[in-house]
């Protein structure tokens, strides 16, 4: 197999090292493609666990970006902008399966699996009072963010959760920076209105 | 806030995000060190951040999403090689038909089009030809004047009769 791209080779501009990887992975390199899915998998699965709400959802949707990813890296013209690239089929993805009413409510295995974390991880310091309280809270704010319109959620999703900039937000939902700018602030009106409410 | 108007609130969701520079950014920076309600609301939109990052944290897929996916990049060729009618029809690089299956179907329709069509023209030229080799020596026209022209009903005033049995009829009951 090729040579995998050194992942934290210290001279390498990071932009560089994807950009060598991509190389690869257009000319059918798995392993190459393999570092870049090790490199943005994690996002991408948030991402759509975020959105969807659902595990299932979020791992299938994972795994239908990436494979529409390799087969379309032809297709790739600035591959400085690969991960907006990646975003936009991924939202394409959880659009996808919108359309097609996929969605379920999930049990409180597989959607409240972010807040159970949190009392895993609070097991050896809190008392078992504090850790029903910050699953109620959990749960409270999950309903919060699901009752979202997802013209909302997508936008606070990237900024506040994914840690994009305003830009890169732009550029992958295709909407001016105004339009961004608005939704974020709107999206936190009524997370605030709704948590205040409990 | 003493005196002056307070900054929009979308102003603080910009500076949260840290998108604000210039100006904007000291204005926002100032009026906030001044303001106590303006202070409050953006530490309560901070707030509302955190308790979002916090319920929501980024998670790693799990490990058999990778295994499935890289089976199935491996299993499959990016875009499938086709060779011989598929290629020629442009399967697969003109048309982007990934499945062999389909692209076979394709193939197969285009083909069977084709056939008919060829079958169809062939057809009509053999009615041609049929049509033309009709005798016309079978074709007795009684007519006053059989060299003039039968269908000039007007001029001579005499219809003209055709006796003969229509000469499309052995050629229908062939078919």
């Amino acid at each position: 197999m090729a040579n995998s791209v050194p992942p934290n080779n210290p001279e390498m501009d990071p932009l560089d090292v994807l950009g060598a990887r991509l190389n690869k992975a257009k000319l059918g390199d798995s392993t190459a493609f393999s570092e870049i899915y090790d490199q943005f998998a994690a996002r991408i699965y948030s991402f759509a666990s975020r959105m969807t709400g659902s595990r299932e959802d979020a791992e299938d949707i994972t795994q239908d970006t990436f494979l529409l990813a390799f087969r379309s890296l032809k297709d790739l013209r600035e591959q400085d902008h690969f991960e907006q690239w990646l975003y936009r089929i991924a939202r394409n993805e959880v659009y996808k399966r919108q359309r097609k009413a996929k969605f379920k409510p999930d049990s409180l295995d597989d959607s409240d699996r972010g807040f159970l974390r949190i009392l895993r991880s609070e097991d050896s310091a809190g008392d078992p009072e504090s850790r029903m309280l910050s699953a109620e809270l959990g749960r409270k704010v999950k309903a919060v963010f699901d009752s979202l319109p997802v013209r909302y959620k997508e936008t606070l999703v990237l900024a506040t959760l994914q840690g994009m900039n305003y830009e890169e937000i732009s550029r992958i939902l295709g909407r001016g920076l105004s339009s961004v700018k608005t939704d974020i602030y709107r999206a936190r009106l009524i997370i605030s209105e709704k948590l205040r409410k409990y | 806030m003493s005196g002056k108007e307070c900054i929009r609130e979308i102003l603080l969701s910009t500076y949260l995000d840290g998108e604000l520079s210039g100006k904007d950014l000291i204005r926002v920076e100032k009026h906030l060190s001044a303001c106590r309600d303006c202070r409050a609301a953006y530490e309560q939109m901070k707030a509302d951040r955190d308790l979002l990052l916090e319920c929501m944290p980024e998670a790693n897929p799990p490990a058999n999403v990778k295994h499935q996916l890289f089976r199935k990049i491996n299993a499959a060729p990016e875009v499938p090689e086709h060779t011989g009618i598929l290629a020629w029809l442009g399967v697969g690089r003109v048309i982007p038909v990934r499945s062999k299956a389909l692209a076979a179907a394709c193939a197969s329709v285009v083909l069977f089009a084709v056939l008919l069509s060829v079958f169809q023209y062939q057809r009509r030229l053999e009615d041609t030809r049929i049509l033309a080799e009709i005798d016309h020596s079978r074709v007795e026209w009684v007519a006053r004047d059989a060299s003039e022209n039968p269908f000039d009903m007007g001029a001579r005033g005499t219809p003209v009769r055709i006796t003969a049995e229509n000469p499309f009829k052995s050629y229908l009951n062939e078919r």
